[in-house]
């Protein structure tokens, strides 16, 4: 009968099937990609006082390893009473070489982004010192007024916005944060 | 069929009627439909044919088979049977009519606690996700990610402690997370069971809390050019799905078998009681294949399937960092951007995944020797997950690209053998192999890998009487070859090895009055990439978790029992208990200090292994109330503890009670309305989630199921509503419960039309 015929050759298929999975060469491991997006890994904060340009103060929130890891490193903020500093703040992945401006794609998307400045125990007030194409303000450019000597936190928040951004003073609810670090800010 | 009412009560009901069903032309196998209607039982025959109905009482029963293209058969047995009766069947186009009796059938070997949906219940769910089919299985709970990522729960563990076998492939996605869902399409399959417990030796490693098999109908069993066209519509999310199947045999008994099947699903954006969701629609396109040269004794098949489907997640639920989260907690509602606009646009967040699958299998049956089966097979798993903000930098510019993409292949190979039964002896021996490589683009989460498996076992079941006895052993050994790059971006090649036996006992002990099951099983899971590797923000909940290289395998040590007791012609109960003690059970712990980031603190978990034992109850009732009255009642109760630590294990579903009342009306029509109480989650420990857990809440599902048939088709029509009254409520078990409602009301249109 043709069965036997059949059945032998399905049998010799199963067998060749099993020997291909057995014999089959493992493929490499495969090798690991560097091709990440880029990622916040700096924030600094650069304040020029109005009234004397050559008096620069900064501070940097770096935290190169990425989340996690090794604790971010935070320098602190020392401001002088009574005065007004221009603030321009730069984003930046320290890890990519050259290294990635960030805060160049947050002013592209200006429309989209907005900063809020939060201060506890400090006697600072801020404000906006730029404006995306709609005329809301966006914040990569403020200016900090100190008052009396005092010593506390200054917090920036920075809000990715898409559709949601609302006219000034804009509103630090809507949607969801994209960086917010914190500075012991001391006024002496 | 009057006659077995007129039975006096105090008739012994823990009988069972057992027998099996096939052509009587050919002897082949008919997985037909047994229907008791005066009991409001039915049952689907196996596979190989066979079936068996507990809790039968003695005396007369009447009973229908009926599968589409044979003649109904109507019988009558003498319960209890002095032998399982052998039921042929016959084909439309002939007139034969014979009852032969035949030898014991043993149970499924491997098997024991094995629960399957049948026909008429999964036709009432097919067209939702496969979690959503399995929830009615008493003991079986669904992890949801909103409404579209569905995860099944059994007794308590989920994701990579459950293992899914698809059309007999383990179902090999990036299973380790609990926003990931089983790629699985629902319309495939005829079949769906869970087999509950430990169950490492017939199935492998990883299935510490069970097995779930989604089977399509065998091949073998297509007797004509036929199919099956599905339709289903719903209210809530205006979308549906559509699905269709085309078998093809020349004959009834021509050996060259074909089947093509295909299903298209989409959703828009779905309500709660008060408010749209926006973002939550989905899409999914699956088809699958199969042709083989199948015979009674030697056959050969190819088979393979396609799986594709793109889901929304709401918006609101991408948070950016705590505070974020604690916004969200405090609105009772969510923001005025992420609700009330209907569409059916997917856009960010969203995830796009597609699985295939391509297996190859052959069998050999030979009178002394018994049954070679052998399967190859092949995956193809890709994840992308996109998050609400595009990517930065040149990465992202050039395109939409996902923030995560991980492609995870997979090859499997298995040879089993079942030897011949003799002197009450059956059992099967075999050995797999798996190999498996992943490798990612985007973020980094979890590294590249590549691991091979391989495991042998064994499994023996001996029939004696009224006892059934089963005993298996199985070893597997797993090596993991990881390449990451560290923090400073070193190459980093880390090798895991684990060996891990496991074994199996069970017991069937038949009694006059009652059915006792008793079943000790163990079972290991290694443990996954994630709690291995993973060190970051786990988005959506605002958690930096760290993994642990040195995490040990999970043991588990599941012992249950069962016992099945008919009081009376009316009222049936049973009850499962069960224990699972697992040792090395990896959990999340919380950690001091938070992590801190640039998006702020994040409360901080680390994977660690503890002692746990979840132990718990699954109890069910039957009442008949009359002809046309039934009640059914079902209470799941599971207490999670970390033995060490004398705390609960978080993330437990609650303790659950359904109760459906059935109606049963003349012309085909079944009505069923279900009250579904879930309480309040209580076992959790202080300060460890951000919110407590919501309150207890009742929910009213109501369905009517007609039939129409004619002589060469079937047509069945469903009307059901789920959340019947519009109840705003929130789910333990769902992670969106932090920012929006649950579902509301929704009100279904399934129609099934089989040729």
């Amino acid at each position: 009968m043709n069965n036997k015929k059949t059945q032998m050759k399905l049998a010799t298929l199963a067998v060749m099937a099993m020997l291909a999975v057995a014999c089959r060469k493992q493929p490499t491991i495969p090798p690991a990609i560097v091709n990440e997006p880029e990622n916040i890994t700096t924030v600094k904060v650069t304040l020029t006082d109005s009234a004397n340009t050559a008096n620069v103060v900064s501070a940097a929130w770096r935290d190169v390893d990425g989340a996690g890891g090794n604790a971010p490193t935070i320098e602190n903020l020392t401001l002088a009473p009574n005065k007004t500093y221009l603030a321009t703040i730069t984003i930046l992945d320290e890890t990519k070489s050259p290294v990635a401006v960030v805060s160049d794609e947050v002013l592209n998307e200006g429309k989209d982004h907005q900063f809020f400045f939060q201060k506890t125990g400090t006697n600072i007030s801020f404000s906006y010192n730029d404006e995306d194409g709609n005329g809301n303000p966006i914040g990569l450019k403020s200016k900090w007024r100190t008052g009396a000597v005092s010593t506390g936190n200054v917090t920036v928040i920075l809000k990715h916005q898409p559709g949601v951004k609302v006219a000034k003073p804009g509103d630090i609810n809507a949607g969801e944060t994209d960086l917010e670090v914190t500075y012991t800010t001391t006024i002496q | 069929m009057l006659a077995a009412f007129s039975l006096k009560a105090q008739t012994n009901c823990t009988y069972t009627f057992k027998g099996s069903i096939a052509d009587a032309k050919t002897n082949a196998a008919v997985e037909a439909t047994i229907i008791l209607l005066v009991l409001q039982k039915n049952a689907i025959a196996q596979s190989n044919g066979t079936f068996s109905i507990d809790s039968i009482c003695s005396g007369k029963l009447n009973f229908f088979i009926e599968y589409l293209g044979y003649e109904i058969y109507e019988g009558e047995v003498e319960i209890p049977q002095q032998k399982p009766l052998k039921i042929l069947l016959v084909s439309k186009t002939t007139n034969l009519k014979t009852v032969v009796i035949e030898e014991h059938k043993r149970e499924e070997i491997g098997a024991l606690n094995k629960t399957t949906i049948n026909s008429i219940e999964l036709s009432k769910v097919q067209g939702n996700s496969i979690a959503d089919v399995l929830k009615n299985i008493t003991g079986v709970n669904i992890l949801y990610t909103g409404n579209s990522i569905a995860k099944p729960v059994i007794h308590g563990m989920h994701s990579n402690r459950i293992l899914m076998l698809n059309n007999g492939i383990r179902q090999e996605g990036q299973n380790w997370g609990s926003e990931h869902a089983p790629e699985i399409d629902p319309y495939i399959a005829t079949n769906v069971s869970v087999v509950k417990g430990a169950n490492a030796v017939r199935y492998g490693s990883d299935a510490i809390a069970g097995v779930i098999l989604v089977e399509p109908k065998k091949l073998i069993d297509i007797k004509k050019i036929g199919g099956e066209i599905n339709v289903a519509a719903n209210t809530n999310g205006k979308g549906g799905a559509t699905s269709g199947i085309l078998e093809f045999s020349r004959k009834a008994d021509s050996p060259l078998k074909a089947r093509i099947q295909g299903t298209l699903r989409k959703f828009g954006n779905t309500n709660t009681p008060n408010y749209i969701m926006n973002n939550t629609g989905m899409e999914e396109k699956n088809y699958s294949g199969s042709v083989g040269y199948v015979k009674e004794n030697y056959g050969a098949e190819f088979y393979t399937s396609s799986f594709k489907t793109e889901i929304a997640l709401f918006r609101g639920s991408h948070i950016g960092n705590l505070t974020d989260l604690d916004k969200a907690f405090a609105n009772t509602t969510p923001r005025p951007e992420f609700i009330d606009t209907f569409s059916y646009t997917i856009s960010r967040p969203k995830q796009l995944i597609s699985h295939q699958l391509y297996k190859f299998n052959s069998y050999y049956y030979n009178q002394r020797f018994g049954k070679f089966n052998f399967v190859y097979a092949h995956q193809n798993n890709n994840r992308q997950e996109f998050d609400a903000h595009m990517p930065r930098g040149t990465y992202g510019s050039a395109s939409n690209k996902p923030e995560l993409d991980f492609t995870l292949s997979t090859q499997t190979a298995d040879f089993v053998w079942e030897h011949n039964t003799k002197k009450g002896f059956s059992g099967s021996a075999g050995a797999s192999g798996m190999w498996q490589s992943n490798s990612y683009m985007g973020r980094n989460l979890i590294p590249n890998f590549l691991m091979h498996s391989y495991g042998a076992f064994f499994i023996e079941h001996y029939v004696k009487n009224k006892i059934e006895f089963e005993f298996g052993a199985r070893f597997d050994a797993r090596q993991m070859n990881v390449v990451k790059r560290n923090r400073n971006n070193q190459l980093y090649q880390p090798q895991f090895t684990y060996k891990v036996p496991s074994a199996t006992f069970g017991v069937v002990f038949s009694a006059t009055k009652f059915i006792l099951k008793g079943y000790v099983g163990t079972a290991f899971r290694a443990p996954a990439i994630s709690e291995l590797f993973i060190n970051g923000v786990h988005h959506g909940s605002a958690r930096f978790e760290i993994g642990d290289e040195k995490l040990k395998p999970e043991k588990a040590f599941n012992s249950s029992v069962n016992f099945i007791y008919t009081a009376s012609q009316k009222i049936n109960f049973q009850v499962e208990a069960y224990n699972n003690y697992i040792v090395d059970y990896i959990f999340l712990l919380p950690i001091k200090p938070p992590v801190l980031t640039v998006l702020g603190a994040f409360p901080t978990f680390a994977y660690k292994q503890t002692t746990a034992n979840l132990s718990g109850l699954d109890a069910e009732i039957n009442y008949t109330i009359s002809k046309i009255f039934a009640l059914k009642s079902r209470t799941s109760i599971l207490f999670a503890r970390n033995v060490k630590q004398h705390n609960w294990i978080e993330l437990m579903p609650a303790n659950s009670w359904g109760n459906t009342l059935k109606i049963t009306l003349p012309k085909n029509i079944f009505a069923e309305a279900s009250a579904i109480y879930t309480a309040r989650q209580t076992r959790t420990n202080a300060n460890v989630d951000y919110a407590v857990p919501p309150a207890d809440y009742l929910l009213f599902d109501c369905n009517i199921l007609k039939t129409f048939e004619t002589k060469k088709t079937k047509l069945t029509t469903i009307i059901g509503c789920n959340n019947l009254l519009n109840k705003v409520y929130r789910n333990y078990m769902n992670s969106f419960r932090y920012y929006a409602d649950d579902l509301g009301r929704n009100i279904y249109l399934k129609i099934k039309l089989t040729f």
